[in-house]
């Protein structure tokens, strides 16, 4: 029998090269070697600290791989060169993703107090003691802003999606290259657009604008990601929905975005993950609040916005407070990143 | 009945929906063509409030470095001109661009050919989560982290080639300036220049490869005579993506660069900005007159990235059509 | 009151013209070998492909004319049909499933599950109902398909190979229940077989393809 599920199941490419337990020996002796001149130039020059040692050992695991294999020839050496090199250069790419997670760890966990994500900053000055004051009002205005956005974004880009996949129309590719486009537009020009429609029409900033910001950078992210799910639904599937007497827009309403509402969940979710942490549309739209607020026609807080000010200040506890952020807002990344790969592997698996 | 010996081509066939299918195309079409519609009113928009700019400063507008209002009840004595900014941009983007795509192209032969095959799945998402990092917390972290670092390497660059003019400035003070923001810049590209250099990697023909290994070539001969000329183009379009979002970057170049009006290239100097950075900057306090040249200004980035990206969504398409 | 096909089919290398009319209560075996156009046959009256040359009429509705350049869309054919490999939507129970098809013809929500389960238990397949599609059987997978194909009294029922891919000791029942449910139907059938069993016991009359 043939059910319809989706299946992305690529077949492994063939990988001539496996590494055997000499290579690891080999590996393991060249970085022992490159570690130890590290620490060499590292003592006897200059440069100081993790850096200064990675920056030694990274001129020399080239070296030395260059001496150990170079009376093998000259193709031989050049290969363990070019292994040196890229493995190196890939590991220095690392160091900065490594320090950001800690450092928003470690100085943002010091801005936790039990009430930090239930408190506002209402009575609560950003040079006040960690001890008082919260976050709680940025979350709520970031959540409210994205969902709306969502709400308005989500359909949208799906639909064109559809447009592309599964009508085909005259003008997919335009809109394809259109939404290509737009994922270029700076955050910063879609805040002074909206600031130029929505701001100066409405009479002001508000959590609106803010949010109808955050649809134009949204958008081209689910209409990309809508596109390559609906493009492993099979013809299959569409051509007997169609024999049974079902219409064009049944077929894609009740038979093809059901099937993969999984993969448009993820599609949805790394929209979000795109602007949850947009700064520079805010400012020009959402502006900022101090307090728990809900109402869509005044200014709200948002958790960037709220790292940004704090950050601006210069006080040592607001520093800190902007670090707290940065943590609760990295952490709802991440969230957002673990739903949308639980969703997508699980759809890879049917 | 008769079996034919040749087969006609198929009729030409027109479909004819039903009502329902009629409104449900059109919906669907309409709402495909809003980000034509968001494109297009982003533009008039801008124009529209920043024609008065463009009528006062015509050209010089883009070329002069100054940026004074001059007195807020006469908005003819204002000079204002976005030249240093977009130098800035630039000067700050190529940085970017120089120090992330060597980076990149290893990262991305590492994760596809080198890394082990638990360890590529890994890698793969942990690269598409460094995408997804706020650029305000490149901003604080490079402001805290990456700033004290880069002064030091600064001054240890001055001592050695200041003779370079790029190296070179007037006074030894190395803050917050053009290297910081380009390095910064480059972090934060690295992972979309990495993900398409990857993509377009992945698709280079195996069996060529596989034909290289297999005539007794090396990993790394294969890679240099089949993947890095198969990838060359798709790489370019990839730069140009880094590139376009460097230039169109607020928040980070905004905490990492001194905002001075002067057309600076000594990438040591304490001195710069980009065009995005000064519109977050001046927004706050801006008179109406001074609103009206970040419309402007606002107008010139957009069209500015939007050809960058232009071209480079291009060189992508046309990369992944040839394989 | 009749299905009448005049004209020439042909998808790929396989061509061949065909004159022939069917009559409401008749069930048709199609045959014939591989490749000799069974299954293209019954996709030029679904709709899913277009004649190469003549007309094609139900009713006297033209559906397909390559002269008066007429091509009535499947979907507004009044056809059922059951495909070889099914196609079942995996994602949704198998009473939605059947539903498929009555709901497409405007029937309101409840109207379209109450017929949908009498047409389950018509197939013997009613205490599958609220499963998902994705987690059934092939027997009874084959018995669902049946039901959406016909649940919504269709003009024309096309059953492409409805017996295959089931092993002998569930085949038996099942063309037992085929059997039964044709008996009911008072529409055209055309049924695609390569088991000379099916065609003895199911079918009325048979037209044979490619020679």
């Amino acid at each position: 029998m043939t059910t319809f599920e989706v299946s992305t199941v690529v077949p492994e490419p063939r990988r001539p090269w496996d590494h055997s337990r000499g290579t690891l020996l080999r590996v393991g002796v060249l970085v022992t070697l490159s570690g130890i001149f590290g620490w060499l130039l590292n003592t006897l020059t200059g440069l100081s600290g993790f850096l200064g040692w990675y920056v030694g050992l990274a001129f020399a695991m080239p070296v030395v791989a260059f001496v150990g294999s170079v009376r093998h020839g000259w193709n031989l050496a050049s290969d363990r060169v070019a292994s040196a090199v890229i493995t190196v250069a890939f590991a220095a790419v690392t160091i900065p993703w490594v320090s950001i997670f800690v450092t928003v760890y470690q100085k943002g966990s010091k801005a936790f107090h039990s009430k930090y994500l239930t408190d506002d900053m209402r009575i609560t000055p950003s040079s006040d003691v960690i001890q008082n004051g919260g976050v709680a009002h940025a979350i709520i205005g970031t959540l409210m802003m994205v969902l709306i956005a969502s709400l308005i974004a989500v359909p949208l880009g799906i639909l064109a999606a559809v447009y592309i996949v599964e009508i085909k129309g005259r003008f997919a590719k335009l809109v394809r290259f259109l939404t290509q486009a737009m994922s270029g537009v700076p955050s910063i020009v879609a805040g002074l657009f909206i600031y130029a429609t929505v701001v100066v029409f409405f009479g002001g900033f508000s959590a609106w604008a803010g949010a109808l910001a955050l649809v134009i950078l949204m958008l081209p992210t689910v209409a990309r990601t809508s596109e390559e799910i609906l493009k492993i639904v099979p013809e299959d599937l569409r051509t007997a929905s169609y024999a049974l007497g079902a219409t064009q827009s049944r077929t894609t309403f009740r038979v093809v975005l059901p099937t993969i509402a999984s993969g448009l969940v993820t599609a949805a979710v790394l929209g979000i993950a795109r602007v949850v942490g947009e700064t520079a549309p805010l400012i020009l739209t959402a502006s900022y609040f101090v307090a728990k607020s809900t109402s869509l026609n005044e200014p709200i807080a948002s958790l960037p916005i709220y790292i940004f000010s704090s950050l601006g200040l210069g006080d040592e506890n607001a520093t800190t407070r902007a670090w707290g952020g940065s943590l609760v807002l990295l952490g709802v990344v991440f969230i957002l990143f673990a739903i949308a790969r639980t969703i997508s592997t699980r759809l890879a698996r049917k | 009945m008769q079996t034919l010996d040749t087969p006609t081509e198929p009729r030409e066939i027109e479909t004819h929906y039903t009502r329902v299918d009629r409104v449900f195309r059109g919906f669907v079409t309409s709402c495909a063509l809003f980000s034509l519609v968001v494109l297009i009113l982003i533009a008039a928009f801008l124009l529209y409030r920043g024609f008065e700019i463009f009528a006062d400063f015509g050209l010089s507008f883009i070329t002069t470095s100054k940026w004074d209002i001059g007195n807020p009840e006469d908005t003819s004595t204002a000079v204002l001109g976005i030249g240093a900014m977009l130098v800035g941009s630039v000067v700050t983007a190529v940085i970017a661009i120089l120090v992330a795509v060597p980076f990149a192209i290893a990262s991305a032969l590492f994760i596809e050919f080198y890394a082990p095959r638990l360890l590529r799945t890994i890698l793969t998402s942990v690269l598409d989560l460094v995408a997804a990092i706020p650029s305000v917390i490149f901003g604080i972290w490079g402001y805290v982290v990456l700033l004290p670092l880069v002064e030091d390497w600064s001054g240890t660059l001055y001592k050695y080639l200041s003779w370079f003019p790029l190296f070179d400035v007037q006074t030894p003070i190395f803050g917050r300036s053009p290297l910081l923001a380009g390095l910064l810049l480059s972090i934060m590209i690295l992972p979309i220049v990495t993900s398409v250099a990857r993509e377009v990697y992945g698709q280079a023909p195996r069996d060529l490869i596989d034909a290289s290994y297999a005539l007794g070539g090396t990993k790394w001969a294969g890679i240099r005579t089949v993947v890095l000329p198969f990838g060359k183009s798709g790489l370019v379009g990839g730069a140009m993506l880094g590139l376009g979002r460097a230039m169109g970057e607020t928040v980070a170049v905004y905490l990492t660069l001194n905002l001075v009006f002067k057309t600076n290239f000594q990438i040591l100097a304490s001195a710069g900005g980009n065009v995005a950075s000064l519109i977050a900057n001046k927004f706050g306090e801006a008179t109406d007159y001074e609103l009206k040249a970040l419309m402007a200004a606002g107008l010139v980035l957009f069209l500015v990235t939007l050809l960058v990206n232009f071209f480079a969504t291009v060189i992508v398409n046309r990369s992944r059509k040839i394989v | 009151m009749s299905l009448i096909i005049q004209g020439q089919i042909q998808r790929g290398e396989c061509a061949f013209d065909l004159q022939e009319e069917f009559s409401p209560g008749e069930v048709v075996a199609v045959v014939g070998p591989n490749g000799s156009g069974k299954s293209t046959l019954l996709s030029v009256v679904a709709g899913l492909l277009g004649l190469a040359e003549g007309s094609m009429s139900l009713n006297g509705r033209c559906l397909d004319s390559s002269k008066d350049n007429v091509y009535v869309e499947p979907e507004q054919r009044d056809i059922g049909m059951m495909f070889q490999s099914l196609h079942l939507v995996g994602q949704m129970t198998v009473v939605d499933n059947v539903a498929l098809a009555l709901r497409a013809r405007g029937a309101s929500r409840s109207d379209a599950h109450t017929t949908a389960r009498e047409q389950l238990v018509a197939v013997g397949a009613s205490h599958l109902a609220e499963r998902k599609a994705s987690a059934l059987s092939g027997g009874e997978a084959q018995r669902v398909a049946l039901a959406r194909a016909i649940a919504a009294r269709p003009a024309v029922l096309l059953l492409d190979e409805p017996l295959s891919a089931i092993d002998a000791a569930s085949k038996e029942p099942l063309r037992a229940v085929l059997a039964a449910v044709l008996q009911e139907f008072k529409g055209i059938t055309l049924l695609v077989s390569h088991d000379s069993a099916d065609v003895s016991t199911l079918a009325s009359r048979s037209i044979s393809l490619g020679g």
